[in-house]
């Protein structure tokens, strides 16, 4: 059974705490076993296949080099009838006979090897799907184990103190606030600085005599005396 | 991926304009760290639980408990949170126990930038799913 397919069978049999349904040790240990078995098994088959390999090539060469022979001969067997020499050409033939059964005994020995590196491949292909498949069991099982192992960190380190986390709804309204409160901040800074930028205008167009100038007591003195 | 190193590669971490803090948290003092509490700044409620195995580091948030949740609404938000967990970019919605939390899975091949970033869009996210579920809320 997979590790999720357990989970589920038991949170529908009302386990409300997944971790401990699944996450025992012993499980994690045996996951750990196969992948180590089945990596080593991969291991061993690719030494075997490496040395198979060899063979199959060795003995394919082998068979090429007969081969080569036998097409020479029966050239040579060919010249000598062409010359009459009747008793070299059979010979010639005899020499061709042996090469031919070396070949016969070799043509099944390259068939086994080669049957033999299909076989390795395939296993290997299977071992390897198999250690993956493994592998991400035990992600399964190891993340559930983290997560329970975090929850109890953070319960009995927090419970004491001051920051236990709060009801949402608090929490919430907390953040919401510190926001409100930054936003608040940020846009009576702002204001600020639009004002000061305004009163900084006005006293420069004072000082150039433009807009609403003070009222200076020489002013005054000059638009009474022209009334 | 060693929850140590993290923890001192991430604190102080500034990314997209917010501040981490970590806070390592060891499993019955044995001195194994076997989760980090990362606070994005500004999310000091919503922190982020990270854990990690050999293939992937986990950020988990807490939402809410079951028992915060409307009794008679209760169907209707796990309808509801399986259809937005796909909408949510980077994390998603789960339920671990009674807890209903937002998580992020990550290879440990991850960079320390996009950790962090997934980090922050965590925080912001978690926000996000809290307002927008809190109709199912008592």
């Amino acid at each position: 059974m997979s590790i999720l397919k357990k989970i589920v069978t038991a949170l529908r049999g009302g386990a409300r705490e997944v971790g401990e349904a699944v996450v025992d040790a012993n499980a994690i240990r045996i996951l750990e076993q196969e992948i180590k078995d089945q990596e080593n098994a991969i291991a061993k088959a690719k030494d075997s296949l490496t040395e198979v390999m060899a063979d199959e090539s060795k003995t394919g060469r082998q068979i090429n080099a007969i081969k080569d022979r036998i097409g020479e001969h029966e050239g040579y067997t060919r010249q000598a009838l062409e010359k009459g020499d009747e008793a070299l050409a059979l010979e010639i033939a005899e020499k061709i006979a042996e090469y031919e059964n070396e070949l016969a005994e070799l043509q099944p020995v390259l068939e086994g090897y080669r049957s033999s590196v299909a076989m390795l491949k395939e296993q290997i292909r299977g071992a390897e799907k198999s250690v993956q498949e493994h592998k991400r069991e035990l992600s399964v099982v190891k993340t559930t184990e983290r997560v329970q192992k975090a929850r109890v960190s953070v319960n009995s380190s927090l419970s004491s103190g001051v920051s236990k986390s709060s009801a949402a709804r608090d929490s919430l309204n907390r953040i919401k606030e510190r926001q409100q409160r930054l936003d608040d901040k940020i846009k009576a800074s702002e204001e600020l600085n639009a004002e000061n930028t305004d009163a900084n205008l006005k006293a420069k167009m004072e000082a150039a005599g433009i807009g609403n100038t003070k009222s200076q007591a020489s002013d005054i003195l000059a638009r009474l005396k022209n009334k | 991926m060693q929850l140590k190193d993290l923890a001192i590669q991430l604190s102080g971490y500034i990314q997209d304009g917010f501040k981490l803090d970590v806070l390592p948290i060891q499993e019955n003092g044995d001195g194994e760290i076997s989760v980090l509490q990362v606070i994005v700044e500004g999310f000091d409620e919503l922190p982020i639980f990270v854990t990690a195995t050999d293939e992937q580091i986990l950020c988990v948030t807490n939402l809410f408990v079951q028992d915060e949740v409307k009794p008679e609404l209760l169907q209707e938000l796990h309808q509801t949170m399986l259809r937005l967990s796909i909408n949510i970019p980077l994390s998603s919605l789960g339920l671990i126990d009674d807890q209903f939390v937002l998580f992020g899975a990550m290879s440990t091949n991850t960079v320390l930038d996009n950790i962090a970033h997934e980090l922050v869009t965590q925080s912001e996210n978690a926000l996000d799913s809290l307002e927008a579920l809190e109709d199912f809320l008592k």
